[in-house]
């Protein structure tokens, strides 16, 4: 089995999934995520070997994505319905409507840098290194969007919530 | 609890180093444990959000990094004979242009037709004196 392949196997999962909750649109997060398996068919960059394929993977998804999304804003403002990231079908449970709706509501570099952790399991110096922040500037995203997700989903319950950390 | 220790919780989380007597300190503050339970359940939320990509794609994806993609090989097989005809023509040109390599002229060229204007004057020049026009 190639080298693509085999990483195929193990990550496609959870690049489809990073791309998916990035885009909202299954269809796209396929047509990328299938993108993200030829571009490594190439290989690396460098000769060097990879200390961890998996980064290297989601450091491709994120390029493509952002390419997509920057030639995207440049489409005309009055893009149809469809092309506007929505929940999935498989999202009908009104407890996953929740968490869609609050990781959409989070800001964009928090979200994504919450996904890569909890979706694609990169460390933080990983995330640092592939979006060019310091690590500290990760962990601080990370820990926000935490807050945020957590005074989101279990309003209720009355656990704290960022405003009342901060207090 | 205080966002320092709501932060270094987010961290441990994520499997970050803390020093022994911070995580302590952490978990002994009010409202540690929830903290705790609530982003585990966030992560365990996440993992079960039934996100998968088609079966379609799945295979689509085996086959092209196996190389044995229909799609490619049906694009491969429409360009190759245009490959072959570019290259054919371009090894005629260079072949041509070593059998003769200078480039020839027609023995005789065509002159133009058309002369210059009728001389009507002319004009002289002779140093120290002004000009003259001849008619």
């Amino acid at each position: 089995m190639s080298d693509a392949r085999q990483l195929f196997e193990e990550h496609h999962r959870a690049v489809y999934r990073y791309l998916r909750r990035r885009t909202g649109r299954p269809e796209l997060a396929e047509d990328l995520a299938q993108e993200v398996f030829v571009r490594a068919l190439q290989g690396p960059p460098s000769d060097e070997p990879l200390r961890r394929p998996v980064a290297w993977l989601f450091r491709i998804a994120r390029n493509l994505l952002l390419n997509h999304l920057r030639a995207d804003s440049r489409r005309p403002a009055s893009c149809p319905l469809e092309d506007r990231p929505l929940p999935g079908p498989e999202a009908e449970p009104s407890r996953r409507l929740d968490l869609d709706q609050a990781l959409a509501a989070l800001p964009t570099a928090e979200a994504e840098a919450f996904l890569l952790r909890e979706v694609g399991g990169l460390s933080y110096e990983e995330i640092a290194s592939l979006s060019g922040r310091t690590t500290d500037s990760i962990r601080s995203r990370i820990y926000r969007a935490r807050t945020s997700l957590r005074a989101a989903l279990r309003p209720s319950e009355g656990t704290l919530g960022p405003r009342e950390v901060r207090a | 609890m205080r966002e320092r220790q709501l932060q270094l919780l987010s961290g441990f989380v994520d499997g970050e180093s803390i020093a022994p007597t911070d995580l302590a300190e952490v978990l002994s503050a009010e409202g540690a444990l929830d903290a705790l339970r609530d982003f585990a359940l966030i992560s365990a939320q996440l993992d079960d959000d039934g996100l998968e990509p088609s079966e379609t794609f799945e295979a689509r994806v085996r086959r092209r990094l196996s190389g044995d993609d229909d799609t490619e090989r049906r694009t491969g097989s429409r360009t190759w004979p245009w490959l072959m005809a570019a290259a054919a023509v371009v090894l005629g040109v260079v072949l041509g242009r070593s059998l003769n390599p200078t480039p020839s002229l027609p023995a005789s060229l065509p002159t133009a037709e058309v002369g210059g204007p009728k001389v009507d004057r002319t004009l002289v020049f002779e140093p120290g004196v002004d000009w003259k026009e001849l008619s």
